[in-house]
């Protein structure tokens, strides 16, 4: 029995001398970690991120909205031309090559979400081109819901608007009923609206900008998040990251920036 | 003629270093449980496997040996496409090759258009900005693996595009056909967004690619 306890003992510190050790290896791998460079000493499935802001201004009932909101352009690469989000204020324009200047943004609504409505639904042909089908038919590829705004702020074009509506667009393989109650939840929310034609299937309706990730949420003390750009936006709002900032902003003098033609701009990284 | 103790037995002994072992391993586990970074949100480099179809789906390819069919490309996006397959795919355990027809058997279809609409993103034009490129996981094996990609390039976007966005855009849907996601960092094709884009994915995606082809 002494010899049992005595291995016992023996196996007790061995183990104590272990995990002090891998306390140790743990502390140097987290470390390394923080590097974005540094080379995996084994291979990572995920990058640590920067940040978790966005996040945490999301209510549980609209979860599923905002991880319908950030899925979409998981597969997609583009050219965004705002840097930031003063970028889009009405009075922030761009001349793009010889053109007059423009605001970017048709403009931009603060509110709170008081309808969901089913709009068109689109499968494709077997050539690629998008048919539409039943808003409920399983093969649809992706679906337009209508969200409405009741206003508690608006700028640009829907300026004076009690109630803004605009499409967005959710992938096929969504729960249309949880998809729609999760947006009705969303509670306060901030969209940066892009003129109507832009989606070309809803081309009367106003669309949010960057096929949807400019669609966000704003907390109660005022505080403004797009969960789909992830991270915590901030080099997107550069301190632009309240409604009452937003507001502030928009009645500064105008601001004009040249865009180079193509695919070159002035903004985007 | 004496007894040897049990615990002091050849196999008692087997056993009890055994027990040594299996207590370092769990040491060494609940340390790294204790110090890993549990709450900080990560960044996912690799899809996986996951039975996905579909606008917004990153899924896998089924094989490493990938048949390649260009539907009628132009010039240009077809130059871009061998670039980012030799010097970028073809790097890794990954071994691209045409395919003769566009069949079932075929694993990455690339086509380019001046594209309005496809899965409701906004394309590009001069004014806006906008999507340039798409990929997706058209059809699955039962296992998950995507069995078919199809990858869109606008076409409106690469009339004044430069050699380096080209091969940056390329590099970066290819990277989706296998499985890469998007990442912040701009040291690899896969962060959203083309101005100054690298062309090449980072030593942590080609990681990923080797392991998982």
């Amino acid at each position: 029995m002494a010899s049992s306890r005595l291995s016992a003992t023996k196996i007790g510190v061995g183990a104590l001398i272990a995990l002090t050790l891998a306390t140790a290896v743990a502390t140097v791998v987290n470390l390394q970690s923080g590097s974005a460079d540094s080379v995996p000493t084994a291979i990572a499935t995920s990058r640590p991120d920067t940040g978790s802001g966005a996040s945490d201004t999301v209510n549980p009932g609209s979860k599923y909205a905002i991880d319908l909101l950030t899925a979409r352009g998981n597969s997609t690469v583009g050219v965004v031309r705002e840097k930031t989000l003063a970028d889009l204020l009405p009075n922030h324009k761009f001349v793009v090559g010889d053109s007059k200047p423009v605001a970017l943004a048709a403009g931009i609504v603060v509110g709170t979400v008081s309808d969901v409505s089913p709009g068109a639904a689109f499968t494709f042909d077997t050539a690629g081109e998008p048919v539409e089908v039943d808003f409920d038919d399983p093969s649809a590829a992706f679906r337009d819901l209508i969200i409405t705004v009741s206003v508690e702020s608006a700028l640009g074009e829907v300026s004076g608007d009690a109630e803004v509506a605009f499409v967005i667009d959710i992938d096929g393989s969504a729960d249309v009923n949880k998809a729609v109650s999760s947006f009705a939840s969303l509670g306060r929310v901030i969209a940066v609206l892009d003129n109507p034609g832009r989606n070309a299937f809803e081309p009367n309706d106003y669309s949010v900008r960057q096929s949807g990730a400019l669609f966000g949420v704003v907390r109660e003390d005022g505080a403004i998040s797009f969960p789909r750009l992830g991270g915590d936006n901030g080099e997107f709002l550069d301190g632009t990251d309240t409604v009452a900032e937003v507001l502030t902003k928009a009645t500064g003098p105008d601001v004009i920036s040249k865009v180079e033609r193509a695919g070159s701009t002035p903004s985007t990284d | 003629m004496t007894k040897s103790s049990p615990l002091s037995s050849p196999r008692r002994r087997a056993g009890r270093r055994a027990l040594a072992v299996v207590s370092v391993i769990g040491a060494i586990a609940a340390a790294i449980v204790v110090f890993a970074p549990a709450t900080t949100p990560a960044e996912a480099v690799f899809a996986g496997s996951n039975g996905k179809t579909g606008c917004s789906a990153v899924n896998m390819g089924h094989t490493k040996f990938p048949k390649f069919v260009y539907s009628d490309l132009t010039s240009r996006v077809e130059a871009h496409a061998d670039y980012a397959r030799s010097n970028v795919v073809d790097q890794t355990h990954i071994s691209t090759g045409d395919d003769t027809s566009l069949d079932a058997n075929t694993n990455v279809v690339i086509y380019d258009s001046a594209y309005a609409s496809v899965c409701g993103y906004d394309w590009y034009n001069e004014v806006d900005g906008g999507t340039l490129a798409l990929t997706m996981c058209d059809t699955v094996y039962s296992s998950g693996d995507c069995r078919q990609h199809s990858i869109r390039i606008s076409t409106t976007y690469f009339s004044g595009a430069t050699t380096a966005q080209g091969r940056g855009l390329l590099c970066h849907e290819l990277g989706h056909a296998f499985g890469l996601m998007h990442a912040s960092s701009s040291g690899t094709c896969m962060k959203y967004g083309v101005t100054n884009p690298a062309q090449d994915w980072d030593s942590t995606e080609k990681a990923q690619i080797n392991a998982n082809y």
